[in-house]
């Protein structure tokens, strides 16, 4: 059984860099600009623009490409797919048949822009939370939530859950690890059967998880009630943000090679 | 000050099931009081230390805070600035996910300007002693650390009472001397009012004030060692006493001429020496 | 011989940044009918080496043997030991979950596959080691009852395993004074009436001492001391302080008379105990 104690929130690398320093809704709104400009690109040489762009951007990033790289693994299998799929399923000149299955040159290609497109986006992302703390992050999207509070978007209280959800993941870990040995030093048996009675068997560590969990989030109320909590409304910011210079050029020459990559590609 | 007078706590007041959590409590807890609750579970300890910060409002009777009526609605935020509170379970009491965004939690709340709000964080790390651990993540600290935390979150709002309810209650014996050294400390130095619960008699016998509670009725009040020496009483009330308290008690009974008052070691072994 | 661990070695997250040996040579033997109370503060390695008793962890290296099985060895059935070894976590209530008592303590027999009746005498059984009333209590829901009789029920699913060895993780911790000296005097009953071999578990020193018969200290991942509670209190009064653990006032109060060149015996553990040492070496006369 592995210690889930010393693991950490996000998958954040702090480093010092100007991509780290920069403030973090430049980021996310850059990263925004990135994805949509990758849904508007048509050709390979904009992706080979936009690739270097967020190859760069890691590497003044400092953080070392291996933990970017390692965010692309769990998606690996969907953008192999998505390309198979691709391959064979376009109709089109054929260029190589095995048996009934053709792959085109219609489908290579896109199969291709396909592939890089969740590609980059997934590198572009990974880079915006290896380089970006979550608390810095939740404040990013609270501010620029924010701007939608006029059509209703609850800003404050999105900010709010991120922020208990990232306090609590650890504390929920460490107890679910506990209930666990408890429940197995009682007889449970969590590693037989099939998966019907699999999950049958994750009663024993789902009741009591809850139970103690809605009793954490009764003492939690209470605590931020004494604490002088009364949501949004009139709340200052521990955290402040600033645009700086940096900050200014860094989205005016994201926007500027997303913008133009878009419209020439 | 905070005057509770004639202060009835009864939970489900409109239903069949009611529980009287608090008979008619009459207290005076004065700027500077540095005092101890102690009783078993359901004495009504937790009941009334809520009462102190609107977390509860009384069924009868009133309580002021510095002459602020709790039942006040406009109050509320200006009494829970005032009287900050600690609670038992550390895990379940620090929200943000660093130490220095928790403890500037409240102060975020009451709309505290940004410069201000550093230094006022700085100084509640420092008065707790955690400086180190600023930008530590909580589940990483120790439950002595996380307790100094939470206290640094309440003082931090520059309040003049700190009601702990039964914060050492999870904690090992040195996390307990953490938090029991740090709440000395916000009494002499800060003149902070304390107003600690606890079931540990060694630990309510460092206070200036000990009240015991028994069925939501105070019981016994008194200097330490005015109450530690009502042994039959306290034991009625399924409370410890402190070993060398009782020992002495029943040393006096064999008729050896010994102080019964006696709650420190050093004076029982000094005692002693006239006699071995 | 009922444990024997041989220098046994645990260390968590091996070969990772985050690496920290918790258990540096351990050597230990329990006997059988043994009442042990194991004590150090938080972070010694206490509740690590008590999840190595059932198999929960597995050694980094060294040996252990539960009645002479190695606990490591290939094909091992752990469920036996298990069986064997019932082990209470702390706050065990926070494990509760059917709706009934009844349900809540027939959880492990019914893992064993026992028929109905069995199961029923195996609960009824197990009610009454933790003085619960049977008929009282196996309808209600476990979540009813006060923290102190959640205990006793989490207990009580334990016992129903019918255990050789009993071992508790702070049975006491945020118990009040009542509370604590009833699940305490449980314990010892159980110890004295059904011969349960028992492992009480504490990083408070006074009320274990004078429960227990034999005290193991532990500190930084190693034993430390190994005796009576009186042995361990009368020669190691300034260790157990150095390693944070402090000693009941009674003791704390011989000690400085001894220092003081008084000759007493510092082994006390409890107001009588001290009551009657200090009425044994008065010199003078008493007044009155």
């Amino acid at each position: 059984m592995k210690i889930l104690r010393n693991i950490s929130f996000g998958q954040y690398i702090p480093r010092d860099s100007l991509i780290h320093n920069l403030d973090p809704r430049i980021k996310i709104l850059s990263c925004l600009a990135i994805i949509v400009s990758l849904f508007l690109i048509t050709k390979f040489s904009g992706y080979l623009i936009l690739g270097n762009f967020v190859l760069i951007s890691i590497i003044i990033s400092k953080v070392h490409p291996k933990f970017v790289f390692r965010g692309l693994r769990p998606i690996l299998f969907i953008i192999l797919f998505t390309l198979i799929i691709h391959l064979f399923m376009t109709e089109g000149k054929v260029i190589y048949q095995l048996g009934f299955l053709k792959i085109t040159q219609e489908g290579l290609i896109k199969g291709l822009l396909i592939s890089f497109r969740l590609f980059i986006l997934i590198l572009a992302t990974s880079l915006l939370t290896l380089a970006t703390s979550p608390i810095s992050l939740t404040d990013g999207i609270e501010r620029l939530l924010a701007i939608f509070k006029f059509i209703g978007v609850p800003a404050h209280e999105i900010a709010m859950m991120m922020t208990i959800a990232l306090r609590f993941i650890p504390t929920l870990l460490e107890e679910t690890e506990k209930i666990m040995k408890a429940q197995i030093s009682r007889g449970a048996d969590f590693e037989s059967g099939n998966i019907f009675n699999r999950a049958k068997n994750l009663i024993p560590i789902l009741i009591p998880l809850f139970v103690n969990a809605f009793r954490r989030a009764d003492e939690l109320a209470i605590a931020m009630e004494a604490k002088c909590y009364r949501g949004g409304e009139g709340r200052t910011h521990y955290r402040e943000l600033k645009i700086k210079k940096a900050d200014i050029l860094t989205f005016t020459f994201t926007v500027i090679v997303t913008v133009m990559v878009s419209i020439m590609f | 000050m905070i005057k509770l007078k004639n202060l009835n706590h009864i939970y489900n007041y409109h239903k069949k099931d009611q529980i009287k959590a608090l008979d008619s409590i009459n207290l005076e807890i004065k700027n500077g009081d540095f005092i101890s609750i102690i009783g078993s579970n359901g004495s009504g300890k937790s009941t009334l230390a809520k009462h102190m910060n609107c977390l509860l409002l009384p069924t009868f009777g009133d309580i002021w805070v510095d002459k602020m009526n709790t039942k006040d609605k406009s109050k509320t935020w200006e009494i829970r600035r005032k009287v900050g509170m600690v609670f038992q379970n550390p895990d379940n009491q620090i929200i943000a996910t660093t130490v220095e965004d928790d403890i500037a939690f409240g102060l975020e709340n009451i709309g505290i300007n940004t410069k201000l709000m550093r230094e006022r964080v700085d100084w509640a790390l420092e008065v707790v002693e955690m400086e180190e651990y600023k930008k530590s993540e909580p589940h990483l600290l120790s439950g002595g650390q996380k307790q100094r935390v939470a206290i640094a979150g309440a003082i931090a709002l520059h309040s003049s009472y700190l009601v702990l309810d039964e914060p050492t209650a999870m904690l090992d014996p040195r996390g307990r001397k953490e938090v029991i050294d740090i709440v000395k400390k916000l009494n002499q130095e800060e003149n902070i009012t304390i107003i600690h619960i606890t079931h540990l008699m060694e630990e309510a016998a460092e206070f200036n004030q000990v009240i015991a509670l028994d069925k939501g009725k105070i019981v016994l009040m008194g200097k330490p060692e005015e109450v530690f020496t009502q042994i039959e009483v306290l034991k009625q009330l399924r409370l410890d006493v402190p070993q060398i308290t009782e020992l002495a008690l029943r040393l006096n009974k064999k008729g050896i001429d010994i102080c019964s008052h006696i709650l420190k070691v050093e004076d029982m072994v000094e005692s002693l020496c006239l006699y071995i | 011989m009922f444990i024997h661990i041989e220098n046994m070695r645990f260390t968590y997250s091996l070969g990772m940044p985050f690496e920290t040996e918790v258990l540096k040579d351990i050597n230990l033997e329990i006997d059988k009918g043994e009442f042990v109370g194991l004590i150090g503060h938080t972070g010694c390695g206490k509740t690590t080496l008590i999840q190595h008793f059932n198999g929960l962890l597995t050694p980094t290296s060294g040996k252990i043997y539960v009645e002479g099985v190695d606990l490591n060895k290939k094909g091992v059935n752990l469920k036996l030991i298990r069986q064997k070894i019932g082990l209470v976590f702390q706050y065990p209530e926070n494990q509760l979950f059917e709706e009934t008592i009844y349900q809540e303590i027939a959880f492990g027999p019914k893992k064993l596959g026992l028929p109905e009746e069995k199961i029923e005498k195996r609960v009824r059984e197990a009610l009454k080691m933790v003085d619960l009333d049977y008929n009282f209590y196996v309808e209600r829901s476990p979540f009813s009852l006060s923290g102190g009789e959640m205990r006793r029920v989490a207990l009580a699913s334990i016992l129903s395993i019918r255990p050789k060895m009993l071992i508790l993780d702070e049975p006491t911790a945020n118990l009040d004074p009542q509370g604590r000296d009833n699940i305490l005097s449980e314990i010892k009953k159980i110890h004295y009436n059904f011969g349960m071999t028992v492992v009480l578990v504490s990083h408070n020193m006074e009320k274990v001492a004078e429960t227990v018969k034999r005290l193991l200290v532990m500190y930084r991942g190693e034993i430390i001391m190994d005796g009576t509670p009186q042995e361990i209190f009368e020669r190691h009064a300034n260790d157990l302080i150095k390693v944070g653990l402090g000693l009941p006032q009674v003791t704390e109060c011989m000690h400085k008379l001894k220092a003081k060149g008084k000759d007493v015996y510092t082994g006390v553990l409890t107001v009588d105990d001290a009551e009657r040492e200090v009425l044994k070496k008065m010199k003078k006369p008493l007044k009155r």
